[in-house]
């Protein structure tokens, strides 16, 4: 099974307060994708030969990326992680670590966080549903506090990276799947959740919530979300500079920390 | 330059002469030979043969427009109502913040440049001749969605654009608590929050259009200017339910609580208000036949008829919808006040009611009504089923004064396909208010203590309203109330021409295919003695009901 990891929740009854919000990751909360942790860890691997190699070997698998994207997603998450094939535990832990204080917390929508954090204070836990790998993704809940999540997780070998990841791949269906299994653990009406995805692929993952919102959506969950009625949500840097400007440089504090200052 | 004073001499009264006489067939009644009649049907228009006995009722001809308005605006600014002239106000180390309508009115949008733009100019060259810059603009948007910067900048125009934005001219944020300020309480306990910018201004000036009698007055910064918390003690059930009309500021509940908060307001800061008065002239030389009693229509209005409509007839939804909000209104300035709220806004709704009162006798049994394809909250966007409910039942049945133009227990038909349609991005509490509460009651108090709370502090409508471009999450809660004293009047709500049943169902309402079923549903229930009026809507007409 997929990497889940659930603690007690606040109450301590195994229950969340009110529901959940289960957010993607990737395109997002924030502005990269799974190729930016590749590429970062690839190019973070060690001696310059081993760096150059993989990178090659990334190159020259970009039109099968470019191919596995077009089809499915859960097979751009295969040939993507084959790359990190021999790569020691420790290290891949030690970079999704560095990836995430250097790169991913870089790369947020502060607006995202803001609503994340606003959301947390009427009663929705957050929950990260994402397709990125565990020792990535683990870092980063841990630094935002969220309690739970479903990333998708190597195949440990002798302590390296197979390259294969263990099933279920967390894309499309499965994230649907992983979604109804935590609810009924943690007793929840998914119908009373929110779902935040930007993606075609994540479409049974916002069906299967009762609030699903599109953010910054592509082209064919943009049309998906104007024929279901589900409102579209952007989440932009820029925007969100715009927006402090325009209301007399004020800004709104997001509730709780600020999520720059987390480390 | 001349300082604005020096040309005070050269300047006249406008002079506005209104065709008294032209009112005299503005109520008519359907005959044996009568012509069909043209309705408003969401994006195009029917064109019906009314029942005989119907009575019509058009809106009155244009009231003329002013010969010069930018000299007209100079004037008002150097005589004001009750108040200094604006250039006497002033002193070169003062805070000004100037607030503006929004896109919401006027309907449709107004041919460039829009009267905003020129009050703006008249206001800012006063400010820069007496060395004011600490000037802000801010649209005055309440809970509305933001406007898009390529709205303002047709708005405001590119000099003002190009001089303010986006520093200092930017959309009002109800949800930036750290730009907002409790000024006090009313004697009923209302509390009264507004911009901090503005509360922190040595002067502020609100630029207002009056499209309506419902706008202007204490309405603009006390609405305008003003977060959720000041807006829920008249935008309710129970104060909704006290006006009547909306159309008739001296008999509605929420004006009434508008005008105990902008005195407030007045008590705090020095505001200075600007208010202008639109005319009829809705459609341009094309499309002028649409203001037309059709018994009178030429053979070229018909030909120009027959193809309007086989033009919209073939267009996708799509394509029409943005046809229609391409389209922009020739409106001519009827009139400019300037100075202290109350004395201005008293003769701009002078004016107003002048252009738009029609006097009739009676009510009648039932009421047909055209919802045409915009209201104040679709403004390039989508009219959807909670909208088209706020615009026949807020708006177009509260266009009187007096009594309804329907009597109690009445029927009401609105014209509209009703489809279940909604703009994502800029409505979407609207979805989930729509199957969500509405599936559960239709009744506005239950909904206000059910759902409001919820929906007002919903961080993601929060999140769209500040950032992206929605309205407020409360905001279909305020539309659905807006039809509240229409919905304790009447007994039956009619949907003609409804493409889908299930909507109307949701709203409360029947559906019916066409309108003669509608209206024989109607007479089959009140009685085949029913009397029948039209209100021929658009252009905008104000029933006077004795």
């Amino acid at each position: 099974m997929s990497v889940l990891r659930s603690r007690p929740s606040r109450n301590g009854r195994g229950k969340l307060a009110r529901g959940a919000a289960f957010y993607d990751l990737d395109g997002t909360l924030a502005d990269l994708n799974l190729v930016h942790a590749a590429l970062f860890i690839l190019t973070n691997l060690g001696e310059w030969h081993r760096r150059i190699s993989s990178i090659a070997g990334l190159v020259a698998s970009a039109p099968k990326l470019y191919l596995a994207e077009r089809k499915d997603r859960r097979l751009l998450n295969q040939v993507l992680f084959e790359c990190l094939k021999g790569v020691s535990v420790d290290r891949l832990i030690e970079l999704g670590q560095e990836y995430c204080d250097r790169v991913l917390i870089k790369h947020l929508y502060p607006s995202a966080i803001e609503l994340l954090e606003a959301n947390r204070k009427i009663g929705l836990e957050p929950v990260l549903v994402t397709g990125s790998p565990d020792f990535i993704v683990a870092p980063l809940c841990h630094q935002l506090e969220i309690k739970d999540f479903a990333a998708n997780r190597l195949i440990i070998s002798q302590a390296r990276a197979t390259g294969r990841l263990a099933p279920p791949v967390m894309a499309a269906d499965e994230k649907a799947h992983w979604c109804e299994s935590f609810a009924s653990q943690h007793n929840i009406d998914l119908r009373k959740c929110w779902g935040y995805a930007d993606s075609y692929y994540d479409l049974p993952f916002l069906v299967a919530l009762g609030h699903p919102i599109a953010v910054n959506p592509d082209s064919k969950l943009r049309a998906a979300a104007m024929s279901r009625q589900w409102p579209i949500l952007r989440f932009d840097k820029s925007t969100d500079d715009e927006s402090d400007e325009a209301s007399g440089g004020a800004v709104l504090e997001p509730p709780g920390r600020s999520v720059h200052g987390a480390s | 330059m001349a300082r604005p004073e020096a040309k005070l001499k050269e300047l006249k009264t406008a002079d506005l002469k209104h065709q008294v006489g032209a009112r005299r067939d503005l109520v008519v009644t359907v005959n044996r030979r009568s012509e069909n009649r043209l309705i408003a049907y969401g994006d195009e228009y029917l064109y019906e043969k009314l029942p005989i006995g119907t009575r019509v009722i058009y809106a009155p001809p244009p009231l003329d427009e002013l010969p010069d308005p930018d000299q007209a605006i100079r004037y008002a600014l150097l005589r004001p109502e009750n108040a200094d002239p604006l250039f006497a106000q002033l002193n070169p180390n003062m805070r000004v913040t100037i607030a503006i309508d929004d896109i919401s009115l006027p309907l449709p949008q107004m041919r460039r440049p829009d009267i905003r733009e020129r009050m703006l100019n008249q206001v800012l060259q006063t400010l820069a001749d007496y060395g004011v810059d600490d000037v802000h603009l801010i649209v005055a948007t309440a809970l509305h969605r933001r406007m898009t910067e390529a709205e303002i900048r047709r708005m405001v125009g590119e000099k003002v654009f190009k001089q303010f934005w986006p520093d200092r001219l930017y959309n009002f944020d109800g949800e930036n608590k750290a730009e907002l300020v409790m000024l006090g309480k009313t004697d009923h306990n209302e509390d009264v929050w507004l911009s901090r910018r503005a509360a922190e201004s040595d002067l502020v000036i609100y630029v207002n259009i009056n499209l309506v009698p419902m706008d202007g007055g204490h309405k603009s910064v006390a609405v305008g200017l003003a977060p959720y918390q000041s807006l829920r003690h008249h935008h309710n059930a129970a104060t909704l339910r006290d006006s009547h009309s909306y159309m008739d500021p001296t008999r509605s509940g929420m004006h009434r609580s508008t005008n105990r908060m902008g005195r407030i307001v007045n008590e705090h800061l020095r505001v200075f208000t600007v208010e202008s008065a639109v005319n009829t002239r809705m459609f341009g030389p094309t499309l002028d036949f649409l203001h037309k009693n059709e018994d009178r229509f030429t053979d070229w209005d018909r030909a120009r008829l027959k193809g309007f409509r086989w033009a919209l007839g073939n267009m996708t939804n799509d394509f029409r919808r943005q046809v229609m909000y391409n389209y922009s209104s020739p409106y001519g300035m009827t009139g400019v006040w300037a100075g202290e709220t109350e004395a201005v806004h008293h003769k701009a709704l002078a004016r107003v009611f002048q252009q738009y009162a029609v006097p009739v006798k009676g009510q009648s049994d039932i009421l047909i009504l055209g919802v045409p394809f915009i209201c104040p909250y679709n403004v390039n966007s989508i009219m959807n089923p909670v909208l088209v409910q706020c615009t026949g039942l807020g708006y177009l049945f509260n266009m009187y004064r007096g009594k309804p133009l329907v009597r109690e227990g009445g029927t009401v038909i609105l014209c509209h396909p009703l489809r279940d349609e909604f703009h994502p991005e800029h409505h979407p509490s609207y979805i989930e208010f729509f199957h969500r509460c509405l599936a559960e009651t239709t009744e506005a108090t239950e909904l206000e203590k059910q759902f409001e709370e919820e929906f007002a502090r919903n961080p993601t409508y929060i999140h769209m309203y500040r950032y992206g471009h929605a309205y407020h999450g409360v905001h279909p809660f305020y539309m659905w109330y807006w039809g509240e004293p229409a919905r304790q009047h009447l007994g039956r709500v009619i949907a003609a021409g409804c493409e889908e049943p299930e909507v109307a169902a949701r709203l409360g309402w029947d559906a019916a295919d066409t309108l003669d079923e509608a209206i024989a549903m109607a007479t089959s229930e009140l009685g085949r003695s029913a009397t029948i009026t039209y209100l021929h809507l658009p252009p905008i007409v104000i029933a006077d009901v004795e």
